[in-house]
């Protein structure tokens, strides 16, 4: 079937610098650029003084191919600046690709931007018309769906005021409450959720998930992973005006995650909160790393996780023994990891060691944990301990090959670890109704 | 200030399952094909048709806005040139008329103004057009002639006021009574129109990238009000042979001329009505030729 959408090569260069357009460059200045150059024309040897600054230009979007078949949700993620954007707004005719191509069939609604074109002096009424047809929408069109529209909005009352007048929560559901009843074949929806209270941002999910499962084609920009991982079944990752992933959702998110760290290490030497006497040593600092050996604070269900802790000795300890807990968000420690059981002998003289600290799988449901160092003598009381010394997030990912989505099934479930198990099915058998129990025929 | 509020997994419960891609074979669809285009190109109707009711609703806007929260509402529009006129007697009055002439000096003024009125608003309006829609053009397309275009057409509302109080009014009050030569009327009202369109359209691709035409078309506009003499003097014969063998040069002379002919009666001036329809023409395909031009890069550099 042929694709909704085609994207071929599409490319966006912008000029930053001495731009020929640049909108603060008065007309004496053009003026004189202009005399200036063709003077220089004229005159080669002539130039003489600054020579003219090389433009400098960077590629928003470079690149960019993708296809997208009629009734599919595509998400597009990637940090800012990605040039997710850009692309949305080359989709929407806004701004000129400067090369590729993009063909779509079919009628294309874009929501860059919730209440595009409001007008403060105007009324709610005026503006959901207005609005409405900068977005599309024929006036008998706006007319039919006024009332749906101006129920969803839960605004009625204050249909008649001045936009200006408005709550920004009143102003962002009647703009969403006439981009909701859209009726394009192509959606596009460009991070408008980001604005709203919780329960306004559900409703509006709901309502596109509605559009969703009309069978049209939704290009989603996000930074919320629970929306973009509940709506849509692919996403492209964009990074640096590429798109450096396109598949399954669950496993650009997690791609996304681990590309959006920051150096994730803390120094322990000045926390105080801390439980044990020190009389040993006390913990220095302590780093997570993932199996790239990249500093990470994000991991996927599945992923190795390599924890660095650096600890000062102060007297010589033998045999000590050096744990990590892990603990999620509500305190109930989930694993526990400690030296001794994988059979490393320590004896620790004065100075500083360095320990590394390898889990081959992260397991545990996706959520938000904490980790807690801790040394000791083994058998004694414990030495030193940070609690909660660092935070990382757990994403989920698709650990057993057959999608098992985790987050679907955190709603009572906050402390779960995911352990493999095999599983057989033996069908019904129909019993047959001439063998009676006792093998007698009848 | 933007505020990115996490939805906590248990609150989305989207676990329906996906429809597939459509199941039914699609209707024809149209393609539409996006791409970088260089060069020129002119204006493409189709487009501007398609896009008809968002020009009506542009021009609503415009004129709602324009009189919301005043006191004295559509009324501005015939203010202005009444205002204008009664200066414009004291000031010329002694110099500029005619004594005794078959229309009264202020009726002659009054209707020299009314189609000026309109082009200096029209002008002026659509200039800033782009620059006042700019929240507009960075997020959503339609075709951007549709800015100056509504600006123009606003001004033609204000202007079909005027113009109702000149027939309906002014001229009963002194007695005079609208003849043949009305039948003229559409063809200058046309030309007007398109001198308007043509110069608006060219100053607001200009003013995007040079924002000094936001101060200089005011400034221009006033002095091409003064220098055209057709406005103020009834009786041209009394300006020097060179001026009156320049003044047709001046597009709006030939408007102004002939609009009074048609609407008050008098002679036509056939020539300065060419000169006038010519430069309408020109400056038309030029100012939308350019504005196509530029176009392209508007959410670029705005």
């Amino acid at each position: 079937m042929r694709p909704a959408i085609r994207v071929e090569h599409l490319s966006k260069q912008y000029r930053i610098g001495a731009r020929p357009h640049d909108p603060n460059r008065d007309l004496r200045e053009a003026i004189e650029a202009g005399m200036k150059g063709l003077w220089g024309r004229l005159w080669p040897w002539a130039r003489s003084g600054v020579a003219e600054d090389a433009p400098d230009y960077f590629w928003a979007v470079k690149d960019v191919s993708f296809e997208v078949q009629a009734g599919e949700v595509i998400g597009i993620i990637g940090r800012n600046g990605a040039g997710k954007s850009t692309v949305l707004k080359m989709l929407s005719q806004v701004v000129e690709p400067t090369s590729g191509r993009i063909e779509y069939r079919g009628r294309m609604a874009s929501l860059l931007e919730v209440g595009t074109g409001f007008h403060p002096d105007l009324t709610g009424r005026e503006n959901i018309y207005l609005n409405g047809s900068l977005l599309g929408m024929t006036h008998r069109e706006i007319a039919r769906k006024f009332d749906e529209i101006a129920a969803f909005s839960e605004i009625e009352r204050f249909l008649d005021t001045p936009v200006k007048r408005y709550s920004s929560g009143m102003y962002v559901r009647l703009a969403f409450a006439v981009a909701a009843h859209l009726e394009p074949e192509i959606l596009i929806v460009d991070e408008v959720l980001a604005v709203g209270d919780v329960a306004f941002q559900k409703k509006c999910l709901g309502k596109i998930s509605d559009v969703v499962h009309g069978g049209r084609t939704v290009l989603f920009v996000s930074h919320n992973m629970s929306a973009i991982s509940g709506l849509c079944q692919r996403v492209l990752l964009m990074e640096k005006g590429r798109v450096t992933f396109d598949g399954p959702t669950h496993a650009g998110i997690a791609r996304y995650t681990l590309s959006a760290a920051i150096s994730p290490s803390v120094d322990l030497t000045g926390v105080t909160n801390r439980q044990g006497p020190g009389e040993f040593g006390r913990f220095r600092s302590i780093a997570l790393f993932n199996a790239a050996d990249e500093p990470c604070d994000q991991f996927a269900m599945g992923e190795a996780l390599t924890v660095e802790l650096e600890l000062e000795c102060r007297q010589r300890l033998y045999p000590a023994e050096v744990g990590l807990g892990l603990a999620n968000a509500f305190g109930a420690t989930m694993h526990l990891f400690v030296s001794a059981w994988e059979g490393l002998e320590l004896d620790l003289e004065p100075g500083r060691h360095r320990f590394r600290v390898t889990i081959p799988q992260v397991l545990v449901f996706p959520g938000a944990y904490v980790l807690t160092p801790f040394w000791k003598r083994q058998g004694n009381r414990v030495d030193d301990q940070v609690e909660a010394a660092i935070q990382l997030t757990v994403v989920g990912a698709d650990v057993t090959g057959h999608n098992p989505y985790f987050e679907r099934y955190l709603q009572n479930n906050k402390t779960v670890v995911y352990c493999p198990s095999r599983w057989s099915h033996t069908p019904a058998v129909e019993r047959e109704p001439h063998l009676l129990p006792g093998g007698s025929r009848d | 200030m933007r505020t990115t509020t996490e939805i906590p997994n248990e609150e989305l419960a989207l676990a329906l399952p996906r429809k597939g891609p459509l199941a039914e074979p699609p209707k024809a669809l149209a393609l539409t094909v996006i791409e970088r285009k260089p060069g020129w190109r002119f204006v493409d109707l189709r487009d501007l048709w398609r896009y008809r009711e968002l020009l009506f609703f542009m021009v609503w806007r415009d004129i709602k806005v324009r009189y919301k929260q005043t006191a004295l509402g559509a009324t501005w529009a015939i203010l202005q040139p009444l205002a204008t006129m009664a200066v414009l007697v004291m000031l010329l009055g002694r110099v500029a008329r005619v004594l005794d002439a078959a229309i009264p000096y202020s009726l002659f003024l009054f209707a020299g103004l009314v189609p000026w009125m309109f082009f200096a608003a029209a002008v002026g309006t659509a200039g800033n057009s782009v620059m006042g829609n700019q929240h507009l053009v960075t997020k959503i397309y339609f075709p951007r002639l549709l800015m100056p275009l509504a600006a123009v057409a606003a001004a033609v509302v204000d202007f079909l006021i005027a113009f109702g109080m000149l027939l309906l009014i002014m001229m009963p009050l002194h007695g005079v009574r609208p003849g043949w030569s009305l039948i003229a009327l559409p063809l200058v009202l046309l030309v007007l129109v398109m001198l308007a369109v043509g110069l608006g359209t060219l100053l607001a691709a200009l003013t995007v990238a040079y924002r000094d035409f936001r101060s200089i078309v005011p400034l221009t506009m006033q002095l091409w009000m003064f220098s055209t003499s057709a406005l103020f003097f009834q009786d041209l014969s009394k300006l020097g042979p060179r001026t009156r063998a320049l003044m047709p040069l001046n597009p709006m002379h030939g408007v102004i001329v002939n609009f009074r002919a048609a609407v008050l009666g008098g002679p036509f001036d056939l020539p300065a009505a060419g000169i006038s329809a010519l430069c309408a023409v020109v400056l038309l395909v030029i100012g939308c030729i350019y504005f196509r031009r530029v176009e392209r890069s508007f959410a670029d550099i705005i």
